[in-house]
């Protein structure tokens, strides 16, 4: 599903150089529960986002369901990161100054899909994550676990094969962090391929495979 | 989408009340001063109050004499008017009048100055004043030298009182003395061709019957029986210019008709040959340039306001947003800010034609914001928006989603 093959990424500015990941090789199958783990800064989030293209790699092959990604032009990429990919971050990233139904619509904005079906599917993966009553709320007026919740709403919405989760359950409590890990899980079975990166050894080990990482590179 | 845009912008408004009232301040103000420039514009360019049906017109206002050492360049003298212009067979009705001028006249030792200005009797046809009281003068009052004037609402409030019947009552006027035998509405004195606040039979303007010269006070006015005969008068004229004599020593006669925008917008021009084209794109660069100073304002107030949205804007790329639709989203946002800003600016304009007009810092004015303004209010605001809008919003868009979403956090 994902193939990761000799990435590297650099970060320069004028005077500084910061190698962020180099020769990572990962292999991802349909259907697999990826964790990541190691300790910040080792390029976790730097491999997320180039597995999610939110990130172009300095050197190396993407290929996400067959199809070769870093040299795809800004609206190719778009276009498939829309179809294809769902992020969840730690920080939510909701749109505050809209309601939750809204914001869990926003990925069908940007495809062929009326006002009527954006509204009706954008219900349907709230009641998925338990929401269904709070659509008229602003993410102001929710807990952490439900904003999280949302933030997984609208990662499913576009129904896409790929979720990406940037340490999802990084902001809340043992209790909220494993209801978000239980929907997950479930999204999982339903046959999403999930890549998810995190600190916490327990939330690792409820996935299928784990992925470490040390100073820019996979040490298993 | 347009929706989703729409509860943005408006959220984003609220979210920061002084940010968008130095926005919206700026916007109203250029556009304030913008739809009454317009205004002016447009009552002097459109048909209307006192002449309807100014598509018919032709107006002979230049009447130029060169050789090569020397140019001449005037109005239509009388004798140009019997002699040439009355005898052609398109138009089908010809009036002229002279100049503005001022002459004093004393009113139980008081002195009021006003404009006069000469006409023949066909110029009340060629134009439609509205007659308050009494008639116009006819050309059976010019063929007697009655001494008879017509004068505007304004004249009569000014001389006898405001509203009092003014028929029949006299002034003493350029060493005359003239019987009142109409008050006419008054028209802007922005339209000074046809502005007056007397009229006076052109038989008292001391004419030299005996003079020959082509060159006059007179403006003529040609009016053809429908708007679609216009060229065809124009050729006629011009036909008949090429045949007429050139006086001795000079080489070239030329005689302008034009409509009536063009020719009052040469006599401002210092009567050079610039055609229409040339002063709306004067127009055009002025309100440009006015628009830029606070269009880069605005840019600058958009950039800040769209960085406190990098986090947003990474999430709508992280789902799918290209770079052009991010830039299709500001720009809306920015043009639904403008027409806000517009909205007021109508209204603020509108309060102050109104209060031009009340307070007659312009005499005669009637200005206002009718459906044309409006629409060309909107193509400013349009423009307006696009210009302040498109820079910041292709800045924005062109960030890396990675850290556009860190600089949400």
């Amino acid at each position: 599903m994902i193939e990761l093959k000799n990435i590297g990424k650099v970060y320069r500015t004028d005077t500084i150089e910061t190698l962020a990941l180099q020769q990572v090789n990962l292999s991802i199958r349909k259907g697999e529960f990826v964790s990541v783990m190691g300790p910040s800064g080792c390029g976790k989030s730097t491999l997320l986002n180039i597995m999610g293209l939110l990130d172009m790699p300095s050197e190396g092959q993407v290929t996400i369901a067959g199809k070769r990604l870093e040299r795809l032009k800004d609206k190719e990429l778009a276009s498939f990161r829309n179809h294809n990919i769902g992020f969840i971050f730690q920080s939510y990233h909701l749109i505050p100054d809209l309601p939750v139904v809204d914001n869990v619509e926003l990925p069908l904005l940007y495809r062929s899909v009326s006002a009527k079906e954006r509204r009706e599917l954008a219900k349907e993966a709230l009641e998925k994550v338990g929401l269904s009553n709070r659509l008229r709320h602003y993410p102001s007026q929710l807990s952490g676990g439900q904003k999280q919740r949302v933030a997984i709403a609208r990662a499913i919405v576009g129904r896409p094969e790929v979720i990406l989760a940037d340490e999802p359950t990084g902001n809340l409590d043992s209790a909220m962090g494993q209801e978000v890990m239980d929907i997950l899980q479930a999204l999982n079975r339903d046959g999403s391929t999930i890549v998810m990166v995190t600190h916490d050894p327990n939330m690792a080990q409820q996935t299928h495979r784990l992925v470490r990482m040390f100073d820019g590179s996979q040490v298993s | 989408m347009l929706l989703n845009y729409l509860k943005i912008t408006f959220a984003v408004l609220k979210r920061h009340p002084f940010f968008t009232f130095v926005s919206l301040f700026g916007i109203c103000f250029t556009m304030t001063v913008l739809i009454v420039v317009t205004a002016f514009v447009d009552d002097l360019a459109s048909s209307g109050y006192p002449q309807p049906e100014r598509d018919r017109n032709l107006y002979v206002n230049r009447v130029k004499l060169s050789s090569d050492q020397s140019q001449m360049m005037s109005n239509a003298s009388l004798y140009l008017i019997r002699h040439y212009l009355d005898q052609l067979k398109t138009p089908d009705k010809i009036g002229f009048s002279g100049l503005m001028n001022t002459a004093d006249t004393y009113l139980d030792d008081r002195k009021v100055r006003l404009y006069y200005k000469y006409s023949d009797a066909n110029f009340w046809d060629v134009t439609r004043f509205k007659v308050l009281e009494g008639r116009l003068y006819t050309n059976e009052d010019l063929r007697r030298n009655e001494k008879v004037i017509v004068i505007t609402n304004s004249a009569r409030d000014e001389l006898f009182g405001k509203n009092q019947s003014a028929v029949g009552k006299t002034i003493d006027l350029l060493n005359n003395t003239f019987r009142v035998i109409g008050v006419i509405q008054e028209c802007s004195i922005v339209h000074f061709l046809l502005y007056g606040e007397v009229y006076i039979p052109y038989t008292f303007a001391h004419i030299n019957p005996t003079d020959q010269n082509l060159m006059g006070p007179f403006t003529v006015i040609l009016r053809a029986p429908s708007a679609e005969k216009v060229p065809a008068m124009h050729r006629e004229l011009q036909d008949m210019v090429g045949r007429m004599p050139v006086p001795k020593d000079m080489k070239t006669l030329t005689i302008r008709a034009d409509g009536y925008f063009e020719t009052i917008t040469r006599i401002q021009n210092s009567g050079s040959e610039s055609t229409l084209q040339t002063f709306y794109l004067i127009l055009a660069t002025v309100a440009l340039s006015f628009m830029l100073l606070p269009a880069v304002n605005l840019v600058n107030l958009n950039i800040s306001r769209m960085m406190e949205r990098a986090s947003e804007i990474g999430i709508r790329k992280a789902f799918g947003a290209s770079s052009g639709t991010l830039v299709w989203q500001f720009v809306t946002e920015n043009v639904i800010l403008t027409i806000l800003g517009g909205i007021l600016a109508i209204l603020v304009s509108s309060g102050i034609l109104a209060l031009i007009n009340g307070q007659g810092w312009i005499p005669g004015s009637d200005l206002a914001v009718n459906w044309r303004i409006v629409l060309y209010a909107f193509g400013l605001i349009l423009f307006f928006g696009l210009l302040s809008g498109v820079y910041p919003a292709w800045r924005m868009s062109r960030l890396q989603i990675a850290s556009a979403l860190k600089g949400g956090e």
